[in-house]
C-alpha cells in the first residue's frame, strides 16, 4: 500500500511526466502552425514573415533575425528581421563561423565583437541570444531570437527551437524539392523542343545535302519526260492530221497522201515507248519524292513494329541517290531478318547520317560501303563499314559530342552522331564506334529483337 | 561521452592514479571526485592530478561516499573518482573563496568557469556547485547574477563526518575548506535530472515573523522552538530539548512552499541543526519573514527507496525527451537522510544500482543540497535529494 509520502512522490514524477507530454503538445501546436504558416504563403519571405508570428507566440523573445549564408561570397546576409532598423551589410563568414555550425546559448552578448560590431547599435538592451543554424536543400540559415534578459533561453527552449527549426527545415526542403522537380520538368521539356528542333534541323541540314543529289535524280526523268511529251504532242498532231483525213467526204485519197507523208505504225509504237518510259519516269520520281517526304515528315513518337532488313534498305535507296557517284553501296542483310519496334523515320535519319558519313570519309569515287546485319541473342545489330581514312585518335572520344565536328566549317553542324547517340539510347539500343584505322571506319548499332 | 568510476582507498591513492595515468591515452574532460575528508586531502597531494584530467572538481562527503560498486562509508576513508570522457563537449571550473562576500566570489567562480570551457558567454546546459556549507543561497545568487536563471543548478555542500568544519574542497590546484567550485557543464551529450524531497506536510503550519538568514527566532509571533515541539507532539513525536537536534529532526523538518506545480505544492526543505535556549532555531538554509512554514514528516522506508525512485525519474525523463539512454549519474544524498538510515545504506545503493544496472555512478552524502525543481527555479534546500545523468548519445543522432 502506499503511503502519502509515496503518493506525492508519485504525483510528482506523474506531473513532471505531464510537463514532458505539455512539453511535446506545445512542440505539437507550434509544428501545427508553423505547416499551416509555410502552406500559405508562396513565397519564401513571406513564410518566414509568418514563422517569426508563430514563435513570437510561443517564445518570450523580442526580436528575430535570420540570416542566410552565401557560401560563394563567404559572407551572411540579412533575410528578415522583426526590427526594420537592422542594417543590411552582408557579415563576413569568418566573424560569425561559430554560429553556422551549432546551437549556441548566448546569456549575455554584450562585448562579443560579431555582436558589439553588426547589431549592438540597433539592438541596445539585448542581452540574451538564441542562435540556431539550419539547413534546407538549398540554403544554410542560422536564426537568432534575441531577448532583453539575461540568460533568458532555456534549454528546453533551446530544444523545442531546434525541433521547429528541424521540422521547418525539412518542410522547406520538400517545398523546395517539389519547386525544382517542376523546374526540372519545365527544363526537360525545353530540352525537349529543343532537342526536336535540333533534331529537325539536322534533318534539313542532311535534307540539303542530299537535295543536289535529289534533284539531279529527279531533273533525269523529268527530263525525259517531258521530251517524251513534247515528241508525243507531235505525235498527236500527226495523228490527228490521219484522223481528220478520214473524216472528209472523199476520204480515200486524201488518206493516202496524208498516210504517206506520216508514218503512222511508227508513231503509235515509239508514242507507246515513250509513254512507258514516261511512267516510268514518273514512278522513279514518285518514289524518290515519297521517300524524302518520309525523312522530311514532322516528328512523331510512332513506334512501329518492322523487319530491320526493310528499314536498311529503305534508307539505302534515298542515300544511293547522293552517294553512287563516289561509293559503291553493298548491302549484306541477315537471313534471319530481326524484327525491330522503332519510329521509322528517327531510325532511317540515324542510317543515312552513318551512310553520309562514310561517304564523307573514303577518296572520291574510290568509296566502298558495305552494310551488314545480324542477330545476337536478343539484340539485332547493323553496321555500316567504309574503306574511308578512319577518325582521328583525338576526335575519337568526342565523335558523340553535340556540335563536335571534323568537316569544315559549313559542311556539318556537329549534331549527327549526338542526335543518332540520342535517338537509338531512345530505343534501349546502343552506338559504338567498333573499329576505326587507316583502312576504314565501323560503326555498330544494337537494337532490342522483338521475341515472336 | 565515456564515464569511468574508480574507487580510490585512502593508502593507495597515489600508486592508484599513478596506474591510471599509465593506462589513459589522453586528459578526461573533468574528474568530479568524492570521499571522506583524508581522501580528498590526500588526491590533492598528488601531484599529476593534471594528466588526468584537464578539470578537477572533489569535495569531502559526509562518512564517504558511494557508487556502482558499493557503499564505501564503513570504511570511512577512501573515494570515489569519476572520469568524464567527451572530446566534443565543453567544460570547465572556477573556484573562489567564501570568506568574503560569497555572492560576488560565486558571480567571479562562474565566470572563471565559463572562461575555462572556452564559452564566456554561452549558457551551460548545466552548472554543478560545490562548497563549504554556510552561504549556498549566495553562491545561487552569485551565480545567477551572470547566468540568469534558467540554467539548471544541481550541487551539494561538502561535509565531513561530525559537523566539526573539517569539509574540504579541492579543484585540481588547490585545497580548502572555505572555497565553492563550480563547474559548467556543456556535454555532446543531452543531460537529464531530477531534485526532489520525499517528504509529505502535516498540515502543520504558520508564518515565518521574525528570522535572521538562517537563525529563525518567531513563528506567528511565538518563539520558533515551542511552536516546532508543539508540532511534533501533534505530529505524534517527542518534544526535543535545546542542543543539537540534527538526528532528532531529521524525520521532521521544516518545509516552504516555494511554489504550486499543477496544483501540487513544491516544498523546500530546512532541517533545523540546533534548538537554542533562547528558543530559536538555526536551520540549515536561510527563511524570509512573511514565509509559510510548515511541519514536514518523512519516513525511513522511504528515504531508503527514494534515490532509486529519483534516478529512476530523472533516467526516464532522458528515455522520454531525448529518446537516448544514460552514460552515468551524479547523485547527492543528504547526509542527514544518509544518517538516519546509516543501518540501511546498503539498501539505498541497491534502489540506485536496480535502475543504473551497471552503469558508473557517485553518490555524495552532503550538508546542503541545491538543485532545480520542477517549475524550473535552483534552490538551495536540506534534505533533499538529486540525481543529475548523462546521455549516452550525441544530442542529434
Amino acid at each position: 500500500m502506499l503511503t502519502n509520502e509515496q503518493l506525492q512522490e508519485k504525483l510528482l514524477q506523474l506531473s513532471y511526466e505531464k510537463k514532458q507530454l505539455e512539453r511535446f503538445k506545445f512542440l505539437n501546436d507550434l509544428i501545427l502552425s508553423g505547416l499551416n504558416a509555410i502552406l500559405s504563403s508562396d513565397k519564401h519571405e513571406q513564410i518566414f514573415q509568418k514563422l517569426f508570428a508563430v514563435i513570437h507566440e510561443v517564445i518570450n523573445c523580442q526580436h528575430i533575425i535570420l540570416l542566410v549564408v552565401d557560401e560563394k561570397q563567404q559572407h551572411l546576409e540579412l533575410l528578415r528581421s522583426t526590427n526594420e532598423q537592422l542594417s543590411e551589410i552582408p557579415i563576413p563568414l569568418e566573424n560569425l563561423q561559430n554560429l553556422t555550425h551549432s546551437t549556441l546559448n548566448f546569456f549575455n552578448v554584450k562585448g562579443l565583437a560579431w555582436w558589439d560590431d553588426y547589431f549592438a547599435v540597433t539592438f541596445d538592451e539585448v542581452h540574451s541570444v538564441l542562435s540556431h543554424p539550419f539547413h534546407t536543400s538549398q540554403s544554410h540559415y542560422v536564426l537568432l531570437l534575441l531577448s532583453d534578459k539575461r540568460g533568458a533561453f532555456s534549454a528546453q527552449i533551446q530544444e523545442l527551437l531546434s525541433s521547429f527549426t528541424s521540422f521547418v527545415a525539412n518542410t522547406l526542403t520538400q517545398v523546395e524539392t517539389r519547386r525544382l522537380i517542376s523546374e526540372r520538368d519545365q527544363l526537360l521539356q525545353r530540352q525537349h523542343r529543343i532537342e526536336q528542333s535540333l533534331l529537325q534541323q539536322e534533318k534539313m541540314a542532311s535534307l540539303g545535302q542530299l537535295a543536289a543529289g535529289v534533284a539531279h535524280e529527279l531533273n533525269n526523268p523529268l527530263g525525259f519526260i517531258y521530251s517524251n511529251l513534247n515528241t508525243l504532242k507531235v505525235y498527236l498532231a500527226d495523228l490527228e492530221k490521219v484522223l481528220k483525213a478520214s473524216q472528209v467526204p472523199d476520204a480515200s485519197s486524201l488518206l493516202k497522201q496524208t498516210g504517206s507523208a506520216i508514218d503512222v505504225n511508227f508513231l503509235l509504237n515509239d508514242g507507246k515507248d515513250l509513254i512507258d518510259e514516261s511512267l516510268e519516269g514518273a514512278r522513279r520520281a514518285r518514289d524518290i519524292i515519297n521517300n524524302l517526304r518520309s525523312y522530311s515528315h514532322p516528328d512523331d513518337k510512332k513506334t512501329t513494329q518492322m523487319p530491320l532488313n526493310q528499314l536498311l534498305d529503305s534508307a539505302v535507296k534515298i542515300a544511293k541517290t547522293q552517294i553512287k557517284h563516289n561509293s559503291v553501296l553493298q548491302l549484306t542483310l541477315s537471313e534471319a531478318n530481326p524484327s525491330v519496334i522503332v519510329n521509322a523515320n528517327q531510325l532511317n535519319q540515324v542510317i543515312l547520317n552513318l551512310i553520309i558519313n562514310a561517304n564523307q570519309a573514303v577518296s572520291e569515287g574510290k568509296g566502298l560501303i558495305n552494310i551488314t546485319s545480324g542477330q545476337e541473342a536478343s539484340h539485332c545489330y547493323f553496321e555500316i563499314i567504309d574503306n574511308g581514312s578512319g577518325i582521328p585518335i583525338e576526335a575519337q572520344t568526342r565523335i558523340f559530342e553535340p556540335f563536335f565536328t571534323t568537316k569544315d566549317v559549313g559542311q556539318g553542324t556537329g549534331l549527327g552522331l549526338s542526335l543518332s547517340k540520342a535517338i537509338i539510347d531512345q530505343h534501349g539500343g546502343q552506338i559504338e564506334l567498333k573499329h576505326t584505322g587507316p583502312s576504314g571506319t565501323a560503326f555498330r548499332v544494337t537494337l532490342p529483337v522483338v521475341i515472336a | 561521452m565515456k564515464i569511468q568510476t574508480l574507487r580510490l582507498d585512502l593508502q593507495q591513492i597515489d600508486a592508484q592514479l599513478d596506474n591510471l595515468s599509465a593506462t589513459r591515452t589522453q586528459q578526461a574532460a573533468i574528474a568530479l571526485c568524492f570521499g571522506s575528508v583524508a581522501a580528498i586531502q590526500r588526491l590533492s597531494s598528488y601531484a599529476n592530478s593534471h594528466v588526468i584530467a584537464k578539470h578537477w572538481l572533489a569535495g569531502s562527503s559526509c562518512l564517504g561516499c558511494a557508487d556502482q560498486t558499493g557503499m564505501n562509508t564503513q570504511q570511512a576513508e577512501s573515494a570515489t573518482l569519476m572520469l568524464i570522457d567527451d572530446p566534443q563537449g565543453f567544460y570547465g571550473v572556477g573556484s573562489a573563496s567564501l570568506s568574503d562576500n560569497g555572492r560576488q566570489q560565486a558571480s567571479m567562480a562562474i565566470q572563471q568557469a565559463m572562461q575555462k570551457a572556452g564559452k564566456s558567454n554561452e549558457l551551460p546546459t548545466l552548472i554543478w556547485c560545490l562548497q563549504a556549507p554556510g552561504c549556498e543561497e549566495d553562491v545561487l545568487h552569485g551565480i545567477q547574477d551572470i547566468v540568469g536563471t534558467t540554467v539548471p543548478i544541481f550541487g551539494g555542500s561538502t561535509a565531513d563526518n561530525d559537523v566539526s568544519g573539517q569539509w574540504l574542497q579541492y579543484d585540481g590546484s588547490k585545497l580548502s575548506g572555505d572555497h565553492m567550485i563550480v563547474a559548467v557543464f556543456y556535454p555532446s551529450t543531452p543531460m537529464s535530472s531530477f531534485f526532489s524531497s520525499g517528504y509529505f506536510t502535516t498540515g502543520l503550519g504558520g508564518t515565518v515573523t521574525s528570522v535572521t538568514d538562517r537563525r529563525l527566532y518567531t513563528i506567528d509571533h511565538l518563539p520558533a522552538a515551542d511552536v516546532y515541539n508543539d508540532w511534533l507532539q501533534q505530529a505524534g513525536a517527542a518534544p526535543l530539548s535545546p542542543g543539537n537536534i540534527l538526528m532528532e529532526s531529521t524525520l521532521f523538518p521544516l518545509g516552504r512552499e516555494v511554489s504550486q506545480h499543477n496544483a501540487l505544492p513544491l516544498h523546500l526543505l530546512s532541517h533545523p541543526a540546533v534548538m537554542h535556549d533562547d528558543k530559536s532555531l538555526s536551520l540549515f538554509s536561510a527563511l524570509k519573514t512573511g514565509e509559510p512554514l510548515w511541519l514536514m514528516q518523512g519516513d525511513k522506508a522511504d528515504l531508503i527507496a527514494r534515490a532509486g525512485d529519483v534516478v529512476k525519474t530523472a533516467r526516464q525523463n532522458l528515455k522520454f525527451q531525448y529518446n537516448c539512454d544514460a552514460a552515468g549519474a551524479i547523485i547527492v544524498y543528504c547526509a542527514g537522510c544518509m544518517l538516519a538510515v546509516q543501518d540501511n545504506l546498503a539498501e539505498v545503493q541497491e534502489a540506485i544500482k536496480a535502475e543504473l544496472g551497471d552503469l558508473p555512478f557517485i553518490v555524495t552524502f552532503t550538508f546542503g543540497e541545491q538543485g532545480c525543481f520542477l517549475d524550473g527555479s535552483s534552490r538551495h534546500g536540506n534534505l533533499m535529494i538529486s540525481a543529475v545523468l548523462f546521455g549516452a548519445k550525441h544530442a542529434n543522432e
